[in-house]
């Protein structure tokens, strides 16, 4: 008994080191679900570039993204704080911006992939190939 | 008649990428004083033995407005995308109109960071009107020899005119709307009284020291002093040795979306102007440094 549950309990170790921590298991395996990486802050000035932007790459469909948080005044957060979400594909970029005062915008976009974020807690998004 | 005192600002420090800097605009609730955007002093020490290109703020985009930096202390190497390289020493000024987009850099020179010393600067931020935003961008530099100097009746209160009209002299300054900037060096005792177009929004800066305005109020070092606009000129006696600035300017009255490095006039426009910094469409910086 206690060897089978060894086992079993190796073998979902294995398959959690087989999936990316950033990953998701979706019900629909047409959709991929990821988690969007950490906010690189930034205060009206001239560290946006300067910052190290943390991005992260799905080689499968060869696209980057990356989370920047503009702080609106610089001091202290607030509810017209610009949030923008960033997917790159080779020249190809599409920018999803959004404020918890509940402005929102999208710019551009990437052929052949439907990219969404998750509309409730804005910690994962999708990406449907279509 | 003189203008009163709306109120008087402490700056509170921000890092901004590690670098700690006093800012007095924006504030909590106060997103702007029209046309001024963002008022941020910064002073440090440098110890020495470093290399430039470890220090400063490297290769950043702008839109929509113009970041403008007076230097006090040491002298600030500026290289941007149109192929631009400036060192300005104290006492001047580098006034660019980021305009479409440019990508620029501000850094203490090679030599200031091997020998060290004092580094210090005022950079602020003008709006541009939405028909004007998107220029070509325009880098204007300005020496402290180039920069028109003015001396009170007392002698003890020297004032600089950067860009703008004021007491019979013009600023080489060329403006995107009207505007009245100047820098003083006031002694203990020193009095000037400056006119003041009455619709222009004003504000004075004290780096260090104190001084008694219109002859109401005392305000100290870091104070940001904002007038109302209801007189013609402000006055100030210097209560022990002080420096400051003066920004005057006629408001653009137009919605805002300022974000990190871009000013324009709506989220959309901030949006697009991400997307042409990320497509290379505000230039390239490659800096190159000896060491």
């Amino acid at each position: 008994m206690k060897r089978k549950e060894f086992i079993r309990n190796m073998s979902l170790i294995g398959v959690g080191l087989g999936l990316a921590p950033w990953k998701l298991a979706t019900a629909n395996p047409s959709i991929q679900k990821f988690r969007l990486p950490p906010a690189s802050v930034h205060i009206p000035h001239g560290n946006f570039a300067s910052s190290q932007l943390e991005k992260l790459t799905i080689s499968e469909i060869n696209l980057e993204c990356s989370v920047q948080l503009f702080l609106r005044n610089g001091i202290e957060t607030c509810e017209s704080d610009l949030i923008v979400c960033s997917f790159q594909r080779g020249d190809e970029i599409l920018l999803v911006s959004y404020t918890e005062s509940g402005e929102s915008s999208v710019e551009g976009k990437i052929e052949g992939l439907k990219i969404a974020l998750e509309p409730l807690n804005r910690e994962h998004f999708t990406v449907t190939e279509i | 008649m003189k203008r009163s005192i709306h109120k008087i600002i402490p700056a509170q420090k921000v890092n901004m990428g590690g670098i700690i800097l006093d800012q007095s605009l924006p504030i909590h609730g106060v997103e702007q004083i029209d046309p001024f955007l963002l008022i941020h002093h910064w002073a440090s020490k440098l110890p020495g033995g470093e290399r430039e290109k470890d220090l400063g703020v490297g290769p950043h985009p702008h839109r929509g407005f113009s970041p403008v930096t007076l230097i006090f202390k040491g002298a600030v190497h500026h290289r941007d995308s149109l192929g631009t390289k400036s060192i300005i020493r104290a006492g001047g000024a580098q006034w660019m109109n980021s305009g479409k987009g440019i990508v620029h850099s501000e850094r203490p020179p090679k030599e200031l960071a091997e020998a060290g010393g004092d580094f210090e600067l005022i950079q602020f931020w003008a709006n541009t009107p939405a028909n004007r935003k998107m220029e070509p961008a325009k880098y204007q530099p300005l020496t402290a020899e180039k920069t028109p100097w003015i001396t009170s009746e007392d002698g003890k209160v020297k004032a600089g005119l950067v860009a703008g009209e004021a007491l019979g002299k013009t600023g080489p300054i060329e403006l995107m709307t009207p505007m009245q900037v100047m820098r003083f060096e006031i002694g203990k005792g020193g009095k000037m009284e400056v006119p003041i177009p009455k619709n222009f929004n004003a504000l004075l800066y004290l780096l260090d020291g104190k001084a008694e305005i219109n002859g109401e109020r005392h305000a100290g070092a870091k104070d940001l002093v904002w007038f109302k606009n209801d007189g013609e000129s402000i006055s100030f006696e210097g209560l022990e040795e002080t420096r400051a600035i003066l920004l005057a300017g006629e408001p653009i009255n137009e919605p805002l979306a300022t974000y990190g490095p871009f000013v324009m006039n709506n989220q959309t426009q901030i949006m697009e102007a991400l997307r042409d910094y990320q497509m290379g469409k505000m230039g390239v910086l490659i800096e190159e440094f000896d060491s």
